[in-house]
């Protein structure tokens, strides 16, 4: 590889990184914190390519700076091309239900339940899995208790086969890392409806928690009440945190 | 290209006749992510090269700041002189130092670069991503009920730097890692800052292959295998053991997320869980090959087996001697 295609090279994946940023792209793959550090590495990329292409302008090539075995080891940078290039053509989404079933039984460990009162409001909306980690806490699920919310989650069968289940993915660091958390569906009315065929279905669900159902013997996965639901769009970020 | 040979298309031409094969695919609104398996392997192996990439720009900068700033005496000063001696020195030197493994790789290399002993080089290289204050603070918040996670963890880790850096100081060979590594880069003449850049340009370029190589590997063998491994393993210690060892590898988790996937895997006893969370920054696919991209293939072969078993058997010590 030759340092002209190097460089190109180097921009193009520089400018696909500071692109994910700015169309949002990136929080499919990474949490929000990280996107302002995939722009700066895309510019410092773009930057190191322009720094050796403005010495080709000012004079002649010279014999390479890098000690000239641009062969050899030089061939794999070619690599860099294929994830810039998944990301323009596939634009991978963010994972959604078939993460979930690959996941299989692994469920978010609940950790300490959160120990602020729920937001105010008529069904306030909050995570699904802050209403898992308080319902484990406590059998009534704490601020939850009497109290209606509002989730936003996709669609998925429950892992019993029986009826429906509420999902969202939590990722940690990136999307490698995701796992599933959901609630069950007392859906009596069927508000909430089927899961998606070829896409997730995203529903806003209001709902209220059936006091002790998040126990080891469900796997955590407290039952909630659907009082109403609409469709939504997949949410930007479509993960939890 | 030189006048008079039959011209073959240059890296130019490929590179142009890619991105028009690409954007034409584009616009034809082609979606190649077909099955369910497809699209999250696709969505993973994105977010590991994403998620790692400001790390190993880092790592690159960090790598030119070294060679173009820090002379070999000043390093000589520094450490102990007895390469026995200076490793738990680069180990603990990797403990202040916040960093991905990503990052790691390319200094390490530098340093080797700048007359650092090679053992020394490498324990800092498993020590900085393992055992690092970000990392530490990671795994208290994921395992709040379990805070003996945390002391462990930092034990198993600290204890595979340190014996990796031993053993390779006593058995280790010059000629196992690849000639170019310890050839500094002639840039001779232009400033300094000029030398830095020139550095960081090589190592990305000669690292960032290697980690989608990485990227790919990980993102295949996790949505293909491990779920039905760790089904069902409950109570069989050794074998858990094992499998969560070897996950680790497959999964290549950036070290500050990966406390959580291992709490999320609550069927499993602490221990191997601990030996997940001991094994993952030190070996894993990505590192792998970026460390056959950086050190050589015959370096890799015989470090990342090394280290494997290290790894897991400190983590086990460790766990043990905490009472998990």
């Amino acid at each position: 590889m030759t340092r002209e295609v190097r460089n190109a090279l180097l921009v193009f994946v520089g400018a696909v990184l500071v692109l994910i940023v700015a169309d949002g792209t990136v929080l499919h793959y990474v949490r929000p914190g990280m996107a302002p550090l995939v722009a700066l590495a895309g510019v410092v990329v773009i930057g190191l390519a322009l720094l050796d292409v403005a010495r080709d302008l000012r004079r002649r090539p010279e014999p390479a700076d890098d000690d000239g075995h641009e062969h050899g080891s030089g061939r794999s940078a070619w690599l860099l091309l294929v994830p810039a290039l998944v990301v323009l053509l596939a634009a991978p989404p963010s994972l959604g239900s078939d993460a979930v079933d690959l996941a299989g039984s692994r469920t978010v460990a609940v950790g300490r339940a959160p120990e602020e009162p729920l937001p105010p409001g008529d069904a306030p909306a909050i995570p699904v899995v802050d209403l898992v980690a308080r319902a484990a806490a406590s059998p009534d699920g704490g601020a939850l208790a009497g109290r209606e919310v509002t989730l936003t989650g996709f669609v998925v069968p429950a892992r019993d086969g029986r009826g429906t289940d509420l999902a969202r993915l939590v990722i940690s660091c990136c999307a490698a890392d995701a796992s599933p958390v959901r609630v069950h569906l007392d859906d009596a009315r069927s508000l909430v409806g089927p899961p998606g065929v070829g896409g997730d279905r995203w529903v806003d669900a209001r709902v209220r928690l059936v006091p002790g159902t998040a126990t080891r013997g469900t796997g955590f996965v407290p039952t909630v009440t659907v009082l109403d639901a609409v469709e939504v769009r997949e949410p930007s970020p479509a993960y939890e945190y | 290209m030189t006048t008079g040979a039959v011209r073959r298309p240059g890296g130019v031409e490929v590179l142009a006749a890619v991105l028009v094969v690409a954007l034409g695919l584009r616009v034809l609104g082609v979606d190649p992510l077909v099955t369910p398996q497809l699209r999250v392997g696709a969505t993973v192996f994105v977010a590991v090269v994403v998620q790692a990439l400001p790390f190993l720009v880092l790592g690159v900068l960090l790598s030119g700041v070294l060679t173009a700033y820090v002379s070999p005496l000043a390093l000589r000063r520094v450490l102990p002189s007895r390469p026995g001696a200076a490793v738990p020195v680069a180990v603990a030197a990797g403990v202040a130092l916040p960093g991905c493994e990503c990052a790691s790789v390319p200094v390490a290399r530098r340093l080797i670069a700048r007359g650092v002993p090679d053992a020394v080089a490498l324990a800092f290289l498993l020590a900085a991503p393992a055992v690092n204050p970000v990392v530490l603070v990671a795994t208290a918040v994921a395992f709040p009920d379990a805070p003996e996670m945390v002391g462990a963890r930092f034990l198993g880790s600290f204890l595979t730097a340190s014996v990796v850096g031993w053993v390779w100081a006593r058995a280790g060979r010059a000629e196992w890692l690849a000639e170019r590594v310890r050839r500094v880069p002639t840039t001779g003449d232009g400033p300094r800052w000029r030398v830095a850049a020139a550095t960081a340009r090589h190592d990305l370029v000669d690292a960032g292959g290697f980690l989608v190589l990485g990227g790919l590997a990980a993102a295949v063998l996790t949505t293909v295998v491990p779920e039905a491994w760790v089904a069902g393993l409950g109570e069989q210690v050794v074998l858990a053991v094992l499998v969560m060892a070897l996950l680790a590898v497959v999964m290549s988790l950036c070290s500050e997320g990966d406390a959580f996937v291992a709490a999320s895997l609550s069927a499993l006893p602490l221990l191997p869980r601990l030996v997940f969370l001991v094994v993952g920054p030190a070996v894993d696919l990505k590192l792998i090959a970026l460390q056959a991209g950086t050190f050589g293939r015959g370096f890799a072969a015989r470090f990342a087996p090394l280290t494997f078993v290290v790894a897991v058997l400190c983590g086990v010590g460790a766990g043990l001697v905490v009472g998990l």
